[in-house]
């Protein structure tokens, strides 16, 4: 589960961050590319919508940011599409 | 046999994108057009939304039938919770907690450990919808946050759920919780 990164013979620890959001909840069941839009959002480094279990799973840098400013993205998406409940 | 929990020195490897591989069933032609359908309507192949289907079976739906798991919706799931006794919420979850775990997170990862347990609540949010999934790692520790709307007797049963889980392999992370939200905190090595 971590990132590590080889320095000098010793390992040193990167903070990572992941999320899993309900598209549902958020009001983005059927936001279209939504992949496409998250990987544009600086920090964010890997997307995963599973359309099945209506979720998408976010990887992102945690120094960068917050899991709640990923969240309110969404939102925000699920809102401009009308798709808000 | 379950270990006690103690995380790894080093570093896991980072994990590979899963290595997939061609394969021809025979499917219902019915099954098939709703998949097709499906795919159309969210912009995606019928190779992704198959694979997702069976990823969903292979993580979850066939260790979650075999503890007789039922899937009422959201609305029904929250009005049964606030009209239950907080006593016997509290009672059900150190039970569920105490056992439930062990069996899905044996029978899918073969062992019991902290990564394993927390995998299972991630796998709780990917398919069972119980809450919205979050963790932040860092050489300090980790926290991983349960996001709901179910409300405080929904949040007090999985601090209690949580807590028996954990308690098996001897680790006991700290709770915080709020009528949405359930905060759980792992120190580092």
């Amino acid at each position: 589960m971590w990132e590590g990164r080889m320095k000098q013979g010793t390992v040193e620890l990167q903070p990572i961050g992941s999320a899993i959001f309900s598209l549902y909840t958020l009001g983005c069941s059927s936001c279209s590319g939504l992949d496409r839009k998250l990987k544009k959002v600086t920090g964010i480094t890997e997307v995963n919508v599973n359309y099945v279990a209506d979720i998408v799973e976010v990887k992102f840098d945690p120094s960068k940011i917050r899991n709640d400013e990923i969240r309110a993205f969404l939102k925000r998406i699920g809102s401009d599409t009308g798709q808000h409940h | 046999m379950p270990n006690t929990g103690t995380r790894p020195n080093l570093p896991a490897p980072k994990n590979p994108r899963p290595k997939t591989v061609p394969k021809s069933f025979r499917i219902d032609e019915s099954a098939l057009l709703a998949v097709e359908k499906e795919a159309a309507a969210q912009k995606v192949s019928p190779n992704t939304l198959v694979n997702q289907i069976l990823t969903q079976f292979a993580d979850f739906e066939r260790f979650a039938k075999r503890i007789n798991t039922v899937k009422p919706s959201g609305f029904v799931f929250r009005g049964i919770l606030d009209a239950a006794n907080v006593d016997k919420i509290i009672e059900v979850a150190k039970t569920a907690g105490s056992s439930i775990p062990q069996a899905f997170v044996t029978a899918k990862n073969g062992k019991v450990d902290i990564d394993s347990l927390l995998d299972h609540l991630r796998t709780l949010s990917l398919y069972a919808h119980l809450y919205e999934y979050s963790e932040n790692l860092d050489p300090r520790g980790q926290v991983a946050t349960l996001m709901h709307d179910f409300g405080l007797n929904w949040s007090i049963f999985l601090v209690h759920y949580i807590t028996a889980m954990f308690e098996q392999i001897g680790s006991s992370p700290k709770l915080e919780m709020s009528d949405r939200s359930v905060i759980l905190s792992l120190p580092g090595k």
